[in-house]
């Protein structure tokens, strides 16, 4: 992980996609709406709900199957 | 590097039609030339949204988007290869017949064109996430992208609504036509905002290429707005107008590509 956070390592991982602005506000924005959290205090644990949350803003901006790889890369990436 | 080539291709191809204007564009043949060069675009534009379409799977937002603008310029190659010789030939039709299907072909083109960028604009907002600018700064250009699309496409519904005053029903037509392409020239605002959004990422490709692609149509009825007030002479009109014009299907099919491109196997290789 490189001492990152996992709010960082989803964000590289969108950025690629959505530019890394609207990849911070994606990460912001569903970790308040779904778990309540602010990004800092997100953890590995929390990765499997998050990306339940994003996968519809995903799919509507990117399709289902380029959705689904970016998910693999992110569960990957925080060890889950 | 292919998406650098989508863009160099479509700059090479407005400046292309704009230097064969210069040196030839009082030649006589030009204009037949001009009129299915028009055509070559429609079609490339048609390609280009296909592409994107069938990129998404059945029932995916964005799918459906491309393809209601791949619809609207496949409806243009048609009406232009299926012009009035042949409506006569294949339906029987009449004179009056042949301007009521031609008509109300183009105005549903136009409605395609409308609902395929009005379901493109409105992607941020069914994501949840926003532009990521200011609330002030999102009204200044929405603000500024509608000031532009009334102004410019509006011209076409005054002039459309002057002729029905005067008893040209036809021109019913014209006015539905012009309504639909002031409402896609507004959107030009949360098109570019989107695309902004996106700056840093490769989704900005797609969404800046339809940016400029909407900004050349801006171009093409700004340019029949000025015809409108100065006693511009046909030549020059046509000049600027069908360059606009390829300027706003080149980059139409840039955009479509791009699309396809960001979502291929290349580039989410590249990211695992």
């Amino acid at each position: 992980m490189q001492g990152k956070t996992v709010s960082e390592l989803i964000g590289d991982v969108l950025s690629s996609y959505l530019g890394p602005n609207t990849a911070k506000t994606a990460v912001k924005t569903f970790s308040k709406k779904e778990l309540g959290l602010s990004p800092e205090k997100l953890t590995a644990t929390n990765v499997p709900k998050l990306m339940d949350g994003m996968r519809p803003m995903l799919r509507t901006l990117l399709g289902e199957d380029v959705t689904e790889v970016l998910v693999a890369i992110i569960q990957r990436e925080v060890g889950q | 590097m292919k998406l650098c080539l989508l863009l160099v291709f479509s700059v090479l191809l407005t400046i292309g039609y704009l230097l064969m204007e210069l040196f030839f564009g009082k030649d006589p043949w030009f204009a037949f030339f001009s009129g299915y060069f028009t055509t070559v675009g429609d079609a490339l534009a048609c390609l280009g949204y296909a592409v994107a379409a069938f990129k998404f799977k059945a029932g995916e937002h964005l799918r459906r988007a491309w393809l209601f603008l791949a619809l609207t310029f496949f409806l243009f190659v048609c009406l232009r290869f299926l012009d009035r010789f042949l409506f006569e030939l294949l339906f029987g039709l009449t004179a009056g017949e042949i301007d009521v299907a031609l008509g109300s072909s183009c105005v549903l083109a136009n409605i395609f064109l409308a609902i395929g960028f009005w379901k493109l604009a409105r992607v941020m907002h069914m994501t949840g996430l926003g532009f990521g600018v200011s609330k002030r700064k999102q009204r200044l250009v929405l603000a500024v992208g509608i000031l532009l699309g009334v102004t410019f496409g509006g011209s076409s519904v005054v002039t459309g609504v002057i002729d029905v005053v005067f008893g040209d029903f036809y021109s019913l037509n014209w006015v539905a036509s012009g309504l639909a392409d002031a409402f896609c020239l507004c959107l030009i605002a949360p098109l570019f905002l989107t695309a902004l959004a996106m700056r840093g990422g490769l989704l900005a490709w797609p969404w800046g290429l339809l940016t400029v692609s909407v900004l050349g149509w801006l171009l093409v009825d700004a340019s029949q707005a000025y015809a409108l007030v100065v006693d511009l002479d046909p030549i020059t009109l046509r000049c600027v107008k069908i360059t606009a014009r390829t300027m706003a299907c080149a980059f139409g099919f840039s955009a479509g590509m791009a699309q396809r491109l960001v979502l291929g196997k290349r580039f989410t290789d590249k990211i695992k």
